[in-house]
């Protein structure tokens, strides 16, 4: 055990270098800096500097991770902002399109954005985020810059539903671009992709039709107006009536890539729409002129009334969806009920209330 | 003090301070290890006070040389906490987890207390956030850090003494 005096002298002396250590600590710290800085130099170079040295290599190589993980950001970024390119091209194209429909219609229609609610129809529907307060009501024929796509079934004051021509009950009497061939065009139900094909039906049999054949609507009818592109023949189809043809047609437009649509009023539905879908020169030219038109303020304008109006419709549509969200657990007031009840009907060309020429097309 | 003791020491005290440098940078975040302070104050418990004020001094110099600003705080406040250690090393047992970690938290605590007060680099505003959340929360993952070396390697960091040979 040690002494007394021994435990004494070791405590004075720890005590001792505990002064002394902090004295020196409290000089380094009161140095200035042109005398402190080349002490610090003298230590990193000679004691520090292997250690200096694994220090700046630790350091780059967690650089490397973190910016390995910056790369798989941008990487991912950049694919993303790839994969939604087309599409934006796309819906920009057909907004182009879709002005220069407009110039050529000039007036009585409704511009107005078109989406397909999930869940609570069917593909061959699309709800409209216009209605009857701006005059859309039942049998509104719906069009795009590329042809028609298919009429209004119903029409709240704020929003409608439309059937496509896909639908079974949808039905429009037609006829070759150079009126030498009427017929009814129907949709082709078949099962399959040819589904989302279209049939001329009842066409004369004397009436014969050549592939990329223009079929546009033929007026004879109250709901669509005469001159709207409904598509191109792709073959005869074969079938049991020797005293007409029927044709596989190839629709001008496809509704699974709508964003846009245009209604035409009836005052454009009386007026006619001759030549703005059949003159397609006249129809890439109003494009153009649209596009290139150095006063762009309109342009920019209608886009951006299309942009507020499709945020609008997309929180109506959110809230469609909640509904639909909620529907099996009880009856949603806002939420519409099926539309294809009887699903073979066949609904003519005109509606009930207007004069048909009797005993053309049926 | 057995030389095998010794050496175990200053191994210990050699690998953490080299784990300073080379594994704190590569582990980064917002709440650093301190690895020199666990390797200050496991070797101040194997020391005496004075010695242990010597240790911290010297390795609170290296880092102060590092430094852009503030030469001597970090010896200043190294110097104090391993002098503090070694003369509590009666009272936290090292070789009892639980001390041990405690041990440490209060250790690197009190490092960063004295070094905050000292070099007043630290925005007057974030003062008390430095002191009572960050400090806190480096001293807690540090300590955390002592307790696993000393599962890992008890041979080297811990400071149960061999039994004195007898002739």
């Amino acid at each position: 055990m040690p002494s007394r005096n021994a435990r004494g002298s070791s405590s004075r002396l720890d005590t001792g270098l505990l002064l002394a250590c902090c004295v020196l600590s409290v000089i380094a710290l009161v140095l200035p800096d042109r005398m402190g800085v080349p002490f610090a130099t003298i230590i990193r170079r000679t004691v520090l500097a292997p250690l200096l040295t694994v220090q700046g290599q630790s350091e780059t190589v967690r650089a490397a991770i973190t910016a390995r993980d910056d790369d798989l950001m941008i990487r991912g970024t950049a694919a993303a902002q790839a994969a939604t390119a087309p599409a934006l091209a796309a819906e920009n194209d057909a907004l182009r399109r879709m002005l220069g429909l407009a110039g050529r219609l000039r007036d009585g229609f409704v511009v107005a954005e078109a989406f397909h609610p999930a869940g609570l129809t069917d593909d061959f529907t699309i709800t409209i985020g216009v209605g009857s307060a701006v005059g859309v009501n039942a049998f509104t024929p719906v069009v795009t810059a590329d042809g028609l796509v298919g009429m209004v079934e119903t029409s709240d004051p704020a929003r409608s539903v439309a059937i496509t021509w896909a639908h079974p009950d949808f039905g429009v009497s037609a006829m070759s671009a150079d009126e030498s061939a009427f017929g009814i065009v129907k949709p082709h139900l078949v099962s399959g992709p040819e589904r989302y094909l279209l049939e001329l039906r009842g066409v004369p049999f004397r009436a014969s039709l050549d592939s990329g054949t223009l079929i546009v609507s033929s007026g004879l009818g109250a709901t669509y107006p005469r001159g709207i592109s409904i598509g191109t023949v792709i073959s005869e189809i074969p079938t049991t009536e020797r005293w007409a043809r029927t044709y596989l047609l190839k629709p001008s437009v496809l509704p699974s890539t709508l964003s846009a649509v245009v209604l035409l009023l009836p005052s454009r539905v009386a007026g006619g729409v001759s030549q703005v879908w059949t003159d397609v020169a006249s129809a890439d030219s109003a494009a153009r002129a649209i596009v290139a038109a150095s006063d762009s303020a309109a342009k920019v304008a209608a886009l951006e009334e299309l942009a507020a109006r499709r945020a609008v419709m997309r929180s109506a549509a959110d809230s469609a969806r909640a509904d639909s969200m909620l529907a099996p657990l009880g009856p949603a007031p806002t939420v519409q009920p099926p539309l294809i009840t009887p699903p073979i009907r066949v609904r003519p060309d005109t509606p009930p209330p207007r004069t048909v020429p009797p005993g053309v097309w049926e | 003090m057995n030389p095998w003791n010794v050496l175990r020491g200053v191994a210990g005290f050699l690998v953490l301070v080299a784990a300073h440098f080379s594994l704190r940078p590569l582990l980064g975040g917002p709440v650093p290890i301190d690895f020199l302070c666990l390797a200050v104050l496991f070797a101040a418990v194997r020391v005496r006070p004075g010695a242990a004020a010597v240790i911290g001094f010297l390795s609170g110099l290296g880092i102060d040389s590092v430094a852009l600003q503030g030469f001597g705080t970090s010896a200043l406040a190294f110097t104090i906490v391993a002098f503090g250690a070694s003369w509590l090393k009666a009272v936290f047992f090292a070789d009892n987890l639980g001390l041990t970690a405690l041990f440490v938290f209060l250790g690197k605590w009190a490092f960063d207390v004295v070094y905050v007060l000292i070099s007043g680099g630290v925005p007057d505003g974030q003062v008390l956030v430095q002191l009572l959340l960050w400090s806190p929360l480096a001293a807690a993952l540090t300590a955390v850090v002592g307790v696993a070396l000393l599962l890992l390697a008890r041979p080297v960091f811990g400071t149960r003494r061999t039994p004195p040979h007898r002739r």
